[in-house]
């Protein structure tokens, strides 16, 4: 009987360091496990919640990234659309009439402070933003929570709060807080890591 | 040099002459009776009475071909002319989000390029166009073509013209007019078979050298409680 709580003591302690070496227990972890993701791709489902609407706005679509600096951010319904960053450079499309149409610059800029997040996030990188402080949630497991550092930024976006995956490198869920009028979830699907990518999806579309 | 200057010259005293020529066009008074009062129900009636929400989906063309996608989100009491309408991009940023009652504007977030207080004015004006019964002293009449025209004379001395569904399946048309008579504003609802009434697609255009136009594709609409926001 002591043999086998002893055994069980033993097995709880050696359990420990499987526990302890979750890939996102610290940003350093955090990077080292984002290096070894050259590429991803995942389906998506966007809900926007707006407090004059008594159910989100939900829209679906394609995200794929390149590293270190290429996104393909597709969305497939109710507006199509695609926004792509081809080694930093971005530029987004619309699809109009049948045919595909790039966007103003001027409204592609207004979302590049996000997209810049997207790809630090993807590269591991989460403390070295300018715009955002992170810190990992002590409370929640594999959750890293971003807060703008200038009162500028605080007034577009108050909080973005990122779930981790189970599996290294990946994110599966985003959620900007833009204030308490608004904010935006993302969930990710259909994950592939590492698959080899089409040179087309950092293209504009045709 | 001196050549193109005269060109210039003279488009600018041709558009002088054009606009102090201006008028709106002519319509032939409906009598006051009851097919007059009829007409005018009809006007009325083309705009939802109860309050309500939408989503719309909005492709903007813009001058010199420029074009962009987002989503719109709107709140609206047409009995207590309030309205709250929020400009969201694709990617689920909130770019504009703005209150009007009764021509009275609180912005609540304005993201750069669409903090231009000129734009908030233009984009909240749309919407009451696309959403509201026009305001101010209407008129019936019979326009050159047959038309049945239900205009609406505002304080600055335009007129709004609102042509009901025509019998010839031409879609509910509204002409918006400022105080020279020049055509500011064109808006076409198409099938108006969408909740709360509301037409399936609204194509708004700004004529002119620094025109837009504006389609926008109902997403959804549900009943809603008024907006008890208040415009400082």
């Amino acid at each position: 009987m002591v043999w086998s709580r002893l055994y069980l003591l033993v097995l709880l302690l050696s359990a420990r360091p499987v526990c302890a070496a979750d890939w996102a227990e610290s940003f350093d972890s955090i990077k080292k496990a984002a290096s070894s993701v050259k590429s991803v791709s995942a389906d998506f489902v966007q809900h926007k919640f707006l407090k004059i609407l008594s159910t989100p706005i939900e829209s679906h679509g394609r995200f794929v990234f390149r590293a270190p600096d290429s996104i393909r951010w597709e969305y497939k319904d109710p507006i199509k659309s695609v926004m792509i960053m081809n080694h930093g450079a971005l530029s987004r499309y619309s699809f109009h009439d049948g045919k595909w149409k790039k966007d103003a610059a001027a409204s592609v800029e207004a979302l590049r402070v996000v997209v810049d997040e997207i790809q630090s996030w993807l590269t591991g990188n989460f403390n070295k933003s300018k715009a955002f402080r992170a810190e990992l949630d002590s409370n929640l497991k594999r959750t890293v929570v971003m807060e703008p550092r200038q009162k500028a930024m605080a007034k577009i976006i108050q909080r973005i709060v990122l779930t981790l995956d189970d599996r290294p490198g990946c994110i599966s869920r985003v959620e900007i807080i833009e204030g308490p009028d608004a904010r935006t979830v993302l969930e990710f699907g259909r994950v592939e890591i590492n698959e080899s990518l089409d040179e087309k999806s950092f293209s504009p579309p045709r | 040099m001196r050549d193109i200057m005269k060109v210039f010259g003279m488009f600018l005293l041709l558009g002088l002459w054009v606009s102090a020529c201006s008028s709106f066009p002519p319509i032939r008074s409906l009598d006051t009776g009851p097919k007059s009062r009829l007409a005018a129900r009809m006007c009325q009636n083309s705009f939802p009475e109860k309050p309500f929400r939408a989503v719309h989906t909005i492709e903007a063309t813009m001058p010199m071909g420029n074009s962009s996608s987002m989503m719109g989100a709107s709140q609206v009491n047409p009995e207590a002319r309030s309205l709250r309408a929020v400009l969201v991009s694709v990617e689920g940023l909130t770019l504009f989000d703005a209150t009007s009652v009764k021509g009275v504007m609180e912005v609540h977030r304005a993201v750069a390029p669409f903090d231009d207080p000129d734009f908030a004015r233009g984009l909240m004006s749309d919407v009451s166009l696309v959403f509201m019964a026009p305001d101010g002293k209407l008129h019936v009449g019979i326009g050159d073509d047959g038309r049945l025209v239900c205009r609406y004379k505002d304080t600055d001395g335009g007129v709004v013209d609102l042509l009901p569904t025509a019998a010839d399946s031409k879609p509910r048309e509204l002409l918006v007019y400022d105080k020279d008579a020049d055509l500011v504003r064109i808006v076409d609802f198409f099938d108006e078979s969408g909740p709360m009434g509301l037409a399936k697609k609204v194509v708004l255009s700004a004529p002119g050298l620094v025109g837009y136009e504006l389609v926008m594709k109902l997403v959804g609409a549900e009943k809603a409680a008024p907006v008890t926001h208040v415009a400082k």
